[in-house]
């Protein structure tokens, strides 16, 4: 039995279903709860019995083994982990620079990762959209989102 | 039934809702035309806008975006062969050579007019189905319900294609588990919380949507270097004339007849849809035709454009039937219409037809509606639609990872939701990669809560696991299933065991 990538991911699949099963295991009854034919804890062994049963067959039959491509696309890793790193960030910057800031510099080096190099274009495709969003938010839909770098400017009034 | 169809029509046509069809089409076209954004994309895009409205105007507006979105889709596979949606790959294999031969207008002329006819016969068929199945429904109960939810996720899994059956049960056992993160409904005990206030409520549907949807398919455009090469194969500068002559209408009108029967069918069926309808369409069309006729298959038949384009808007309708009726959706785009509709607090299901007969008509009026919006005003537009195709990646990307995650803080107004997107997508983009399907995941998870509760009262009224074969409706729906199951195996084996016998020597 050779450990191809299906099997791997039938492995990790496995190890996650024992896991969630053991914690389902641990789900706190009400005192008596324990003999009903149906408690807190039925449904998800259900689930973990399917999940581990599902990737034990997939890691014991046979698989059908795809031929390998003839050119193996080569892929851009960087790009995208950097987004994933932006995405993060812009999570962590909403609350304490504010939505249109963080969203501008969100757009603005999301494009550059992806190679824009124009400044023109950089500038007008994110702060415009930044503050087309913002202004769609705030003074059409009347949606508060705390602001402080555009509060401290005095552009966006506090609450109340 | 008349009744039924004035409030529809009542509903349907203010004039919100027919702005609303009227964007969602727009919008759909222009997403599903989005190499690598789909409908599911395009709706979950679509469900924060649809929170401020009323749930019947919602609704509209997704059906709307689902109809654009394949029309959408078909667009791309005419003009740059690249299908943005899995129902419109057939659409290409003659749609694109008809482009290349400098037809592209007439090739989306005939799509246009298949989806219409598609969607006609499609609301048709759902205007006499809906009503009588509902009918039907409202002598289920919980078990009943329990293993239709059962068929529905096997039906979806076993449709995943060869060999990846395990795959989508696997998803369909992670949709699950996801779903039951958080406090349990019923004894409000928190459950795979690991101490964090941010899970008692669990996990939201629309980030998950997003996440695993918008955010990875986005995320794999990047990776795959996507970078817009299709662009230079545009055939947007010469379309040609949007006209259909009045010998290919002929020609046409029976094909979009059949297939327009065979794609509801199969849209009803869980699991199949619009990608199923279509192969097939286009394959029974290559048999029924002529042998004259046949050569011209995938070199630019106007008979192999319209069959799957007809089948694939159909089955599309077809799917709205066990989402309406039963409260059980037959797809992954429809699980997601399922999702948004429950997080409005309506309950889709045989009731819906009784208690919210303005929702349930609207829907079906509006359907019409957006096939007559998709003819007369998309596609006249597609010319200037067709240009968005050449916005840089670049650009586009970050702006749908930006809407995406918008879309989902704005509800919650929770930055955790944002970091638990980004682990969402990750995971969801390595799956992807490693082929794990996405649809069976959302359609457990949407199910998950409801599946459970279903079990739980089954469980509870019969006191054991009897209740599985103590109802003829119950014990027909779970042999359905099992046959479902067991079919592949059997066939595998059978086909295993022929191979042998030919193989050994006497």
């Amino acid at each position: 039995m050779t450990l191809n990538r299906d099997r791997i991911a039938a492995l990790i699949f496995l190890a996650l279903s024992i896991t969630y099963l053991h914690h389902a295991g641990q789900i706190e009854l009400y005192p008596g709860e324990a003999e009903d034919a149906f408690n807190a804890q039925t449904f998800p062994k259900f689930i973990g019995w399917l999940g581990a049963l599902a990737s034990l067959l997939m890691l014991i039959l046979p698989t059908r083994t795809a031929a390998p491509p003839v050119h193996r696309p080569a892929f851009a890793w960087w790009p995208v982990i950097s987004l994933c790193a932006l995405m993060t960030a812009y999570g962590f910057a909403l609350k304490p620079i504010g939505f249109f800031i963080s969203t501008s510099l969100f757009l603005l080096i999301g494009f550059m990762i992806l190679g824009e190099r124009r400044r023109r274009i950089l500038l007008l495709s994110s702060i415009p959209l930044a503050a087309g969003m913002q202004w769609i938010l705030h003074g059409l839909l009347g949606i508060y989102i705390a602001d402080p770098a555009l509060q401290w400017l005095g552009i966006v009034a506090t609450r109340g | 039934m008349i009744d039924g169809l004035l409030i529809g029509l009542s509903t349907a046509l203010t004039p919100t809702n027919i702005l609303m069809v009227f964007l969602g089409c727009l919008a759909g076209t222009f997403i599903g035309m989005l190499p690598g954004l789909g409908p599911i994309s395009a709706i979950a895009l679509m469900i924060p806008i649809t929170y401020g409205v009323d749930p019947a105007s919602g609704l509209i507006l997704m059906a709307g975006v689902y109809y654009g979105a394949i029309f959408g889709g078909s667009t791309s596979s005419i003009l740059i062969n690249a299908p943005g949606v899995a129902g419109t790959v057939a659409t290409s294999f003659d749609g694109y050579p008809m482009a290349r031969q400098g037809q592209a207008g007439k090739a989306l002329a005939i799509a246009a007019f298949a989806s219409f006819g598609g969607g006609t016969v499609g609301a048709i068929l759902l205007l006499a189905a809906a009503p009588a199945l509902a009918g039907v429904a409202l002598s289920f109960q919980s078990a009943d319900y329990f293993a239709l939810m059962v068929l529905g996720l096997t039906a979806v899994a076993a449709f995943a294609g060869r060999g990846e059956f395990l795959k989508a049960i696997i998803m369909t056992a992670l949709g699950l588990a996801l779903a039951t993160i958080g406090q349990d409904p019923l004894s409000d005990i928190t459950r795979f919380t690991f101490g964090s206030i941010d899970l008692l409520d669990g996990i939201s549907f629309l980030l998950l949507a997003m996440a695993t949807f918008a955010l990875s398919e986005a995320l794999i455009t990047v990776l795959k270097r996507d970078d817009g090469s299709a662009q230079s194969r545009t055939h947007t500068g010469k379309l040609g004339a949007l006209t259909v002559t009045r010998d290919e209408a002929k020609t046409l009108a029976p094909v979009v007849g059949r297939s327009s029967v065979l794609g509801f069918f199969i849209g009803v069926l869980p699991g199949a849809g619009a990608t199923i309808a279509s192969f097939l369409a286009y394959g029974m069309e290559r048999n029924l035709a002529p042998q004259r006729d046949k050569k011209t298959f995938g070199k630019g038949s106007v008979r192999g454009l319209a069959a799957p384009e007809t089948a694939n808007n159909a089955a599309c309708t077809g799917s709205f039937v066990p989402l309406l009726t039963l409260g059980i959706p037959g797809s992954g785009t429809t699980a997601v219409m399922l999702g948004a509709l429950i997080s409005y607090g309506v309950q889709p299901g045989p009731a819906l037809f009784t208690e919210r007969p303005e929702v349930f008509w609207s829907v079906i009026i509006s359907m019409y509606i957006g096939n007559c919006v998709l003819l007369i005003l998309n596609l006249p537009l597609i010319p200037y639609i067709a240009r968005l195709l050449m916005l840089p990646k670049s650009l586009l990307v970050p702006m749908v990872l930006f809407f995406s995650l918008c879309g989902v803080y704005l509800v919650s107004f929770n930055t955790f939701d944002i970091h638990l997107m980004v682990i969402f997508a990750v995971g969801a983009t390595g799956l992807r990669l490693l082929g794990f399907p996405m649809a069976p995941m959302i359609l457990a998870f949407v199910l998950g809560k409801l599946m459970e509760e279903n079990l739980r009262r089954a469980l509870l009224i019969s006191d054991g696991w009897h209740f599985l074969w103590e109802r003829p409706t119950t014990l027909a729906i779970m042999g359905v299933t099992a046959l479902i199951v067991l079919l592949p195996a059997i066939n595998a084996y059978r086909h295993r065991a022929t191979k042998q016998k030919t193989t050994t020597p006497p």
